[in-house]
């Protein structure tokens, strides 16, 4: 492309110096110029669109998924992946978009040194980026890490599955340790990339990421009384006292009115049974038969689901086998005593013969 | 990490219930002297009369805060029942329910095939509606007379009539079975009053329909007191599905609760008592539509126990506030859905790179078919055939230091310098060619590159002094320097007039120079030695002796003209 840059007899004496003092060299990476520090300008004027542009390439939004995911493999169908991303090979994408305007010896010569100031100036987009998101995730009550792409790592998740395609708006909060406390790390993006994909990227590594259901406001339901069998019709919810505490261990099953494939609740008797077992249990204050008790009960919270990076979990925990040595599924309980209602599909996934 | 408390009460009683008459009556008195009686007592002689008003047929839009599920959903659980969040904390107990004492709103869920009746053509016919069925053949069901036809035939029924109640398929075939001890014949709603969609209809409209509910909404002593010509929003339910899904009576305060958030935001909520239904019937492919209601049971004692006198599937009209569809989910919720990413043959969570190679039934093990440094090697499809490495920036590792330099080509010489055998690695040499396929790919970029430059900031700090000698710094050469001792005190005397006076005092400038010492060195210094010899041989041209402070303003630029 160009002809040797460091032979005098090629550009003016002065782009030879001007190179020499950049130490211009083949590396690893090219043809490649460290530039001292410049002193000859103090800042570079970007036009704004361009800079939102260049912004966009260093967030990853402008690069397309297959050169980050080159393979299909490296991202199957129902799949969460977390990665560090590399900075020099971003910076080449900048690299290569600002080389487009040169035209010439003189021009690289010249231009090395803005390129220094643009990368500096998008480093501390980046940086105030991550303050502002550590800001809002915190309530401003968390010193700011003072992260920069230059010095810290920045790491981030992948996630292709159907709850894309079914919760977009989910949330994502990322902190540094594996307990949830007030040291949130930056987000510096969380949002679907396509109908199934789902990107995430922080500012820093995490201890802790929480993907968190959308939070929709309150909702009411129900759940099963037989996890193995949602389709029964027959439902309960866990107890909690009148000030919206869980009482251990007890539920309370809903009546149903008359005919029950209706699925209508009886919600006086239900109320009825609920203030009985409060008031069994002995837990908070007694209650009465009103909405206030009903709407405890039947509240359901959005489920935040913890992916949690700490010492003595290995790589081979985010994976498991749906099935026993027997091709039998396997006993998924969930938190909240369900049972994962997926797992015999996936067992009889995995034990078909191709 | 839920630290925000959300407060909920059972109820927000307004003082006065919407409807009802407030009347006020101003009087002051001023008391009192010593001797007890009043300064002053005064009472205003007129009533003023407030009515308490509030939604009532319909439900504003600004009070909407929101509905469960969402408008035109698909992905609700069935184990969540529908609710409304309103922005008015009062307004379930702003008017009398059914009985005075309980709420007026409630949620109803309904399914799509309630509004049509079964899957069964279901007719229920009068004898006049029957004059226009034509009798075919077979015989008539029981109790039913068919009249003027003979009762032996099953009756064809006149598509146009009855589309609405009947499959399509039963019309194809133009026959109905009818007959059977349970099955009920009548026509369907939808074709009567399509009950599936929201009408507005004046209530002197309901009447035809449902006569229970024109009483109940015009009686002004036990019912609304509604005019009829009073247009609503109004659905029919049929009967015998509303006394199934209708909240009782002691169920209407259970259902409605106030909610008071983290940010003082008070909602009134109403929760539905109706589970929806994601059962697949009869091979749909998906679940049935369901639509819930907002409805007004203001004084609406006809819609239970006695007082409801509507036989079977007789439509029930009821005054919808608001109305939002939607359709259950038979999915698992979020929080199964997004662990059993974990179970293979899903893909797991796991380091970016990892391959999974699903594992032999009962393992747990994966294998990774990725370099420890990230690189994925694929073969080159073109010739000569052979390896080349690539990796994106997303690595399963924590990257190398960022590299300080800057590609400023794409020209692989990175390749030039690899080991024999190596595979070249493409990485760096994509990326930067991508950088530029953006680039070139967008106008606007190419545009902007050219506005691309570096700014050097100004030193600060730096002070605009004169370059006039002090010889020549006098604005005011009508005064006399001597006179004023304006040495001292050099901007002092009557600043301004200067402009205006055609002629000076020429002594002012003789008394300057007199002063300040020679100028012309003065103005040589100034000017830093710019061809100060010249300078100072002109200056000398000025007579300073008769010079108006106006002319050697001319005189002085005219030398330094020349000297230049």
């Amino acid at each position: 492309m160009y002809s040797p840059l460091n032979n005098p007899s090629a550009a003016v004496q002065q782009v030879t110096q001007q190179l020499t003092a950049a130490q211009a060299g083949s590396g690893p990476d090219g043809l490649v110029l460290a530039t001292p520090d410049h002193t000859l300008f103090n800042r570079v004027d970007i036009p704004e669109r361009l800079q939102d542009k260049l912004f966009a390439i260093r967030m990853l939004k402008a690069i397309p998924l297959s050169y980050m995911v080159p393979d299909a493999a490296l991202l199957p169908p129902e799949s969460i992946r977390f990665f560090y991303v590399d900075q020099t090979w971003v910076d080449r994408v900048i690299d290569g978009t600002l080389s487009a305007a040169n035209a010439g010896s003189v021009d690289v010569a010249f231009s090395c040194g803005l390129n220094q100031l643009i990368r500096q100036n998008l480093d501390a987009q980046m940086g105030k980026a991550a303050d502002t998101a550590v800001n809002l995730a915190s309530d401003g009550k968390v010193p700011l890490a003072n992260w920069s792409p230059d010095t810290h790592p920045m790491t981030g998740m992948l996630i292709r599955s159907d709850i894309v395609r079914r919760w977009p708006q989910m949330s994502v909060r990322a902190y540094t340790t594996a307990q949830p406390t007030w040291a949130p790390i930056g987000v510096l993006r969380a949002e679907a990339i396509s109908t199934g994909i789902y990107i995430a990227l922080f500012a820093g590594v995490p201890g802790l990421v929480q993907v968190g259901e959308p939070h929709v406001g309150v909702r009411f339901g129900v759940e099963a009384l037989d996890p193995t069998k949602p389709e029964a019709g027959a439902y309960k919810v866990d107890l909690r006292d009148a000030t919206g505490k869980e009482v251990v261990n007890t539920k309370v099953q809903i009546p149903l009115r008359a005919p029950a494939g209706q699925r209508v609740l009886q919600v006086n008797a239900f109320a009825a049974s609920t203030v009985a077992a409060i008031n069994t249990s002995k837990q908070g204050p007694a209650a009465s038969a009103t909405g206030r008790v009903v709407a405890i009960e039947l509240a359901r919270q959005p489920w935040v689901q913890d992916f949690v990076n700490a010492a003595g979990i290995t790589e081979a925990d985010g994976i498991h086998s749906s099935c026993d040595a027997a091709g039998k599924p396997i006993k998924v309980t969930l938190a909240n005593g369900r049972t994962l209602s997926s797992i015999s599909r996936l067992a009889a996934q995995q034990t078909r013969k191709p | 990490m839920n630290d925000t408390t959300v407060q909920v009460f059972d109820s927000f009683q307004p003082i006065k219930k919407a409807g009802e008459t407030i009347s006020l009556q101003v009087g002051q008195t001023l008391g009192s002297s010593a001797n007890g009686a009043d300064l002053v007592a005064t009472s205003g002689t007129d009533t003023v009369y407030l009515q308490v008003d509030g939604p009532r047929l319909t439900l504003p839009p600004d009070l909407l805060s929101g509905t469960y599920p969402a408008e035109g959903s698909q992905d609700s659980p069935d184990e969540f029942l529908p609710h409304i969040a309103i922005d008015r904390r009062t307004l379930a107990w702003e008017r009398p329910g059914p009985t005075p004492t309980s709420p007026w709103l409630a949620v109803l869920l309904v399914k799509e095939s309630e509004w049509r009746g079964d899957s069964q053509p279901i007719l229920h016919l009068s004898a006049s509606e029957l004059s226009n069925v034509l009798v075919a053949e077979a015989a008539a069901p029981a109790g039913i007379k068919l009249a003027p036809q003979p009762p032996s035939k099953p009756p064809v029924l006149k598509p146009e009539v009855l589309t609405a109640t009947l499959r399509p398929a039963s019309l194809d075939t133009a026959t109905v079975v009818l007959g059977g001890p349970q099955l009920t014949m009548r026509p369907s709603l939808a074709d009567q009053v399509p009950g599936a969609t929201l009408q507005s209809l004046t209530i002197a409209q309901i009447k035809a329909h449902d006569a229970l509910a024109y009483t109940q909404l015009t009686d002004a002593q036990k019912g609304c007191g509604l005019d009829p010509a009073t247009t609503v929003n109004v659905m029919f339910v049929p009967n015998d599905v509303l006394t199934q899904i209708l909240p009782a009576v002691d169920e209407l305060p259970l259902l409605c609760h106030v909610k008071l958030g983290s940010n003082d935001s008070e909602t009134l909520i109403v929760v539905g008592n109706r589970l929806p239904n994601s059962t697949l019937a009869g091979g749909a492919n998906q679940p049935e539509k369901h639509t819930a209601l907002l409805v007004s049971l203001e004084r609406r004692s006809d819609l239970y126990g006695a007082g409801n006198t509507r036989k079977g599937s007789a439509p029930a009209a009821l005054v919808v506030l608001y109305k939002w569809t939607f359709t259950p989910s038979t999915g698992a919720d979020f929080a199964d859905a997004i662990q059993a990413i974990r179970y293979t043959p899903n893909g797991g969570v796991l380091r970016f790179g990892s391959r999974v190679t699903v594992p032999a039934p009962g393992a747990a093990g994966i294998a990774t078919m990725l370099a420890p440094d990230g690189f994925l090697s694929t073969p080159l499809p073109l010739a000569p055939v052979g390896q080349a490495n690539y990796r994106g920036p997303l690595r399963p590792y924590q990257a190398p230091d960022r590299a300080n330099t800057f590609a400023v080509s794409a020209a692989p010489q990175e390749l030039l310098n690899a080991k024999p055998g190596d595979p070249p690695d493409y990485s760096h040499a994509t990326a930067f060619e991508l950088g530029r396929l953006i680039a070139v790919s967008d106008s606007g970029i190419m545009e902007d590159l050219k506005a691309v430059h570096g700014v050097l900031d100004l030193p600060k700090g730096f002070v605009a002094t004169s370059v006039i000698p002090p010889a020549l710094q006098k604005k005011d050469w009508g005064v006399d320097p001597a006179a004023h001792n304006w040495s001292e005190n050099p901007w002092s005397g009557t600043v301004g007039d200067f402009s205006q006076r055609a002629t000076a005092d020429f002594s002012g400038v003789s008394s300057q120079i007199a002063a300040t010492g020679p100028w012309q060195a003065q103005i040589g210094a100034a000017y830093q030695g710019q061809q100060i010899q010249t300078v100072g041989a002109s200056l000398g041209q000025i007579a300073t002796a008769t010079i108006s402070a106006e002319t050697l303003e001319i005189q002085l630029a005219e030398v330094f003209n020349a000297a230049h």
